[in-house]
This record gives C-alpha cells, sequence and structure tokens, in this order.
C-alpha cells in the first residue's frame, strides 16, 4: 500500500486506457497498466503502484530505488502474486 | 518519528513513548491508508467477506488490520473467500471467471490508489460486468462509506 516500485517495459499490448505492458521487476514478471503514463515506452523504466504505472523513470533512479527496496526486504509480496493467477499466492 | 499505524499501535500498547528519556521527542508520524481505515469499516468488511455468496478481495496489507473480533485474515482461515489482490483490475477478472458470486474490492486507499479504483470501475462498465454501489471505502479524503462491489 505504502510503495511504488521501479520496473523495465518488456512489452506493451492494447490501445489508451487498456494499455498494458509486461514490466520486469528484477526477474519478476507482471502484468501493469500504462493508462496513466501514455507516453512510456518498451525499454523504458515506470513507478509502478497496485498494478499501475504512475510515472515514468530514469534508470539510475530506478536501479536506487528498487537496491533499497530490496535491502529493506520489500519485494517479496511480488513474488507471490503472478498476473496468471490473480489473488492466489503462488 | 514512526510512519506507520502499525508502529504507533505497538508504541502506545506497550508504552514505549514512556519509556524514552526525556531528551527525545516522539512525534507519530503521516501513517499509509492502512492504519487510518476506521474500525467500523474493518467491521463492515468481515461482515461481507463472511458471505457465502461473496468473493472478497483486497490488498494484502488490510487483511491484517485488526477489526472488534477477528480480521480479514481469520474469516479466511474460518473459510471465507477472502484473496490478496496486486491490482483493482484483478477483481474484473475474478468476477468474469465467477459470474454466479458478487465480488467486492476493498477500495482503500487515498490519491496515488484513487485512479486504479476509478479505472476498475470504468473498464468493468467497459466490459458489461455489473457494478452495484460504487461509492469506495477510501480513507482520508472522501469517506462515503460502502464498498467497490463488482457482481
Amino acid at each position: 500500500m505504502c510503495l511504488a516500485v521501479p520496473g523495465k517495459i518488456i512489452s506493451v499490448v492494447g490501445e489508451d486506457l487498456a494499455r498494458q505492458a509486461r514490466v520486469d521487476f528484477g526477474g519478476v514478471l507482471k502484468e501493469v497498466n500504462l493508462a496513466y503514463v501514455p507516453e512510456a515506452k518498451v525499454g523504458e523504466y515506470v513507478l509502478v503502484h497496485v498494478g499501475f504505472a504512475i510515472s515514468v523513470v530514469d534508470e539510475e533512479e530506478a536501479g536506487k530505488v528498487f537496491g533499497y527496496l530490496k535491502e529493506m526486504g520489500e519485494l517479496g509480496e511480488l513474488a507471490e502474486l503472478s498476473p496468471e493467477n490473480p489473488g492466489v499466492k503462488q | 518519528m514512526e510512519i506507520c499505524g502499525g508502529q504507533t499501535h505497538a508504541i502506545v500498547k506497550f508504552g514505549l513513548d514512556e519509556l524514552l528519556p526525556k531528551e527525545i521527542e516522539l512525534v507519530h508520524g503521516p501513517g499509509c491508508p492502512v492504519c487510518v481505515t476506521p474500525l467500523e469499516l474493518i467491521d463492515k468488511a468481515v461482515q461481507i467477506a463472511q458471505r457465502k455468496d461473496v468473493i472478497f478481495c483486497s490488498f494484502g496489507d488490510m487483511l491484517r488490520v485488526p477489526g472488534s473480533e477477528v480480521d480479514l485474515f481469520g474469516i479466511k482461515a474460518r473459510g471465507g473467500d477472502v484473496r490478496i489482490l496486486y491490482s483493482p483490475l484483478d477483481a474484473l477478472k475474478i468476477a468474469k471467471e465467477n459470474p454466479t458470486k458478487q465480488v467486492v474490492f476493498f477500495a482503500v486507499g487515498f490519491e496515488t490508489t484513487a485512479p486504479a479504483h476509478a479505472m476498475a470501475v470504468y473498464q468493468a462498465r467497459q466490459q458489461g460486468i455489473r457494478t452495484s454501489r460504487a461509492g469506495l471505502a477510501r480513507s482520508g479524503a472522501a469517506r462515503d462509506g460502502g464498498d467497490s462491489g463488482l457482481r
């Protein structure tokens, strides 16, 4: 709830408000809605909160934030829920 | 300053603030939507989650917030269909896969999360998923009670 996590856009499908991306969070892939960052492209980094990209960030900043979150042990929940099985802990 | 309501709760419950030397001033921080959710909303969520015709969906951290008697994890342990979601849009998938159930999403959050909840309601209507009340259980600014119910 408190956190937004940076990830790299690997692929994009759809258009407008239904535009979705596969985003790589340090090896964990999740589906992310891009409706609120229409300018975001494959290869760019976005800050993601509850399944939505809320801003585009540069790679260096993304790396720093991801490192801090990993250090704090705040990335566990990302790996537990997969896009194929929403609501089901793996 | 502590920044989480769970920390505030522990500090006050165990009197940690009274153990600090007088040179240290403890200031209570802002907290997040989870910890400012009123007890009455948790109790309402617990009641709804116990219904046999309901699939109750929520962000994971809400499941640990205590109600008057039990939390949502407790209802899940008793057999309630309580599911932890990554995104409000996941509730739409569950609603499509379970047309005979009422899918309720506990839409807690401040301004950063509100657009995500709004998109779930918007896409539900675009996809023809019937929504009932879209009054959101949101902490902070607008509190009109109720839950974002998707049917």
